[in-house]
């Protein structure tokens, strides 16, 4: 792991070593790794008009208003003194962020399938969720989803219902990094706050049901994510990462004829009833693995 | 500065320290692919020509890239630049979009690219690494699915390693390549004092950090200036003959790869052939009909 912060600073570094505007951009100390999502964009409400890569009638549009969104986080946390911020589009495929509209100062990471934990490592200083959704299940949640809509119905780590943003809170804390801020609907920052307190999150959204709500107008969801990151970066040192004892037990409920029941019996691995896993480690990291990536 | 630097270059001509390429004009080859640009990672989404869904977005970002490239080779001294149309049959590149002070031609130039000894140098834009290049993002060789492995006289070669050799044979050097980290360290094993424009770093194949567009455009104008100011001391890459081209093909290549017999061609194995040639030119053109 630490291998990989130190060959990607320097190449970096060795490209950069004489482009002007970008030079320094990536030695710094208060790096950031941005993970996005749709879910949580302003405006976006409907699974099959919107958020079907590529095919939704409304795609284009989609991928505009995220692309707003995240740029508008990545220019607060520049703001807030940010030296270097890596988005991951962690959208479905991937097909949502573009180089050509992505913030200039933003580094992109993107393609599939991403590594199983998202290239997380202990070079950035701090993670943010940009448009996460609630997990499955969650009240009044627009889009909730936990990883997968169709083929997953909950997950529970040591026992407490867990989803994207809980688990990757998780893999931040292994790190020892914090989660500052997220953007999102209301419940994907009631989830975040229940595990990071002091986090920092711009509602945007507030959900009736999955697929309705209301939503800030873009223009004003851009201000106040930005707002938010800048002072998120401020207060980055008052938020503490959050991390959980081992050992870890990871279960997971699929869904009713879900096609993705292919794990076999093995050391730390258990299937508890006809829908059901359970997956054991000595961490978080150690367990989740056994399940899939974060 | 500038003056002085012309002073002392026309004296190495005279004295015979360079080679006469000096007094040629300054003329350009862009050998411009469809791979290497800053924002693109996946094969079927962005890079399949035409079909695939973002391929207009894809060719917005290889003619930004050209363009900051031109723009370069012209701030550094160049007096012409041509482009190759280089990627899939030259569909990619934008015209409408293009800088006017450029011809640009596609893929349709004859087997030697339309290079010939008129060049001052060679540069490859948006390239990609050689087919199973570590990290090299959407690494391959002329197919995506039909060959393993391209040996030139024992060296591990790609595409940019061929046509680097193509260039030596006219006696052009290869200033430049842009593209990932893993294109930027193969054309320097070949050519170390050549120029790179790093805009992309893989992960694996087909996950990793790209710069924004913008950022991508500014490294790489910036390289090409540099790359045509240093241009003098970018020697080609020679290879001396005999040459023997060796072609391992994947089970796909196999079952699809039909060869004429001739002279100094052999199949070495159920899945490896063999072309010998005088020079690069020779062999290469008993493979493959074109560069």
């Amino acid at each position: 792991m630490a291998q990989v912060p130190a060959r990607f600073l320097s190449a970096v570094v060795a490209a950069c070593g004489l482009c002007g505007p970008l030079a320094g951009q990536f030695t710094g100390s208060r790096r950031v790794f941005v993970i996005a999502s749709l879910e949580g964009v302003d405006g976006v409400f409907n699974r099959t008009t919107q958020t079907v890569p590529l095919t939704s009638p409304r795609w284009q549009e989609s991928r505009q208003l995220m692309t707003g969104n995240v740029n508008a986080v990545v220019e607060g946390l520049f703001e807030g003194g940010a030296s270097d911020v890596v988005v991951l589009d962690a959208y479905d495929t991937g097909q949502a962020l573009s180089a050509l509209d992505l913030h200039p100062k933003a580094i992109l990471l993107s393609g599939r399938p991403m590594t199983p934990t998202l290239e997380l490592n202990s070079s950035y200083s701090a993670v943010v969720f940009a448009g996460l959704p609630a997990r499955a299940g969650a009240e009044s949640a627009v889009l909730a989803a936990t990883y997968d809509f169709q083929n997953i119905h909950g997950i529970w780590v040591n026992g407490k219902p867990t989803g994207a943003i809980g688990a990757r809170a998780m893999l931040a804390g292994s790190f020892n990094l914090p989660v500052i801020m997220m953007f999102g609907d209301q419940a994907a920052c009631q989830e975040l706050r229940e595990l990071a307190p002091e986090a920092d999150c711009a509602v945007i959204k507030w959900g009736v049901g999955r697929g309705a709500g209301k939503s800030l107008a873009h223009k004003a969801a851009n201000e106040l994510i930005r707002t938010t990151a800048r002072r998120a970066m401020d207060r980055a040192s008052q938020i503490k990462p959050y991390r959980i004892p081992g050992p870890v037990e990871v279960k997971v409920e699929f869904t009713t004829g879900a096609r993705t029941v292919l794990f076999r019996p093995r050391e730390g691995v258990e299937q508890a009833n006809a829908r059901t896993w359970i997956f054991r480690g000595r961490d978080i990291v150690e367990a989740w693995l056994k399940f899939g990536d974060f | 500065m500038r003056a002085t630097r012309s002073l002392l270059l026309a004296g190495a001509v005279c004295s015979g320290l360079l080679p006469a390429q000096e007094v040629k004009p300054r003329k350009i080859f862009i050998d411009a692919d469809g791979e290497g640009m800053a924002g693109i990672f996946h094969v079927s989404t962005q890079v399949m020509p035409i079909t695939a869904p973002r391929y207009q977005e894809s060719r917005r970002l290889v003619t930004g890239e050209l363009n900051a490239a031109i723009a370069g080779l012209f701030d550094g001294g160049a007096q012409i630049v041509d482009i190759a149309d280089y990627h899939s049959g030259g569909n990619t590149v934008a015209p409408l979009d293009l800088d006017p002070r450029v011809i640009a031609g596609n893929s349709l130039r004859g087997p030697l690219m339309g290079l010939d000894p008129s060049y001052s140098a060679y540069v490859f834009l948006a390239f990609h690494s050689m087919a199973g290049a570590e990290r090299g993002m959407i690494a391959h060789g002329y197919s995506w699915t039909e060959i393993q492995n391209i040996w030139v006289n024992g060296e591990w070669r790609g595409e940019l390693g061929i046509r680097t050799m193509l260039a030596g044979r006219f006696g052009i050097p290869v200033i430049m390549v842009s593209g990932d980290e893993a294109v930027c360290k193969e054309l320097r094993q070949m050519v170390p004092s050549a120029e790179c424009a790093v805009v992309k770093w893989g992960v694996h194949r087909t996950f990793g950090y790209s710069l924004s567009h913008a950022a991508a455009c500014d490294v790489i104008r910036k390289t090409a200036r540099r790359a045509m100011e240093r241009l003098p001391e970018i020697r080609p890459y020679r290879l001396p003959g005999p040459v023997e081209v060796r072609v391992e093909f994947t089970p796909e290549g196999v079952e699809t790869w039909r060869q004429q017999h001739q002279e100094g061609v052999e199949k070495l194995d159920a899945r490896t052939w063999v072309y010998r040639g005088k020079d690069i030119v020779d062999a290469w053109l008993k493979f493959r009909h074109a560069f």
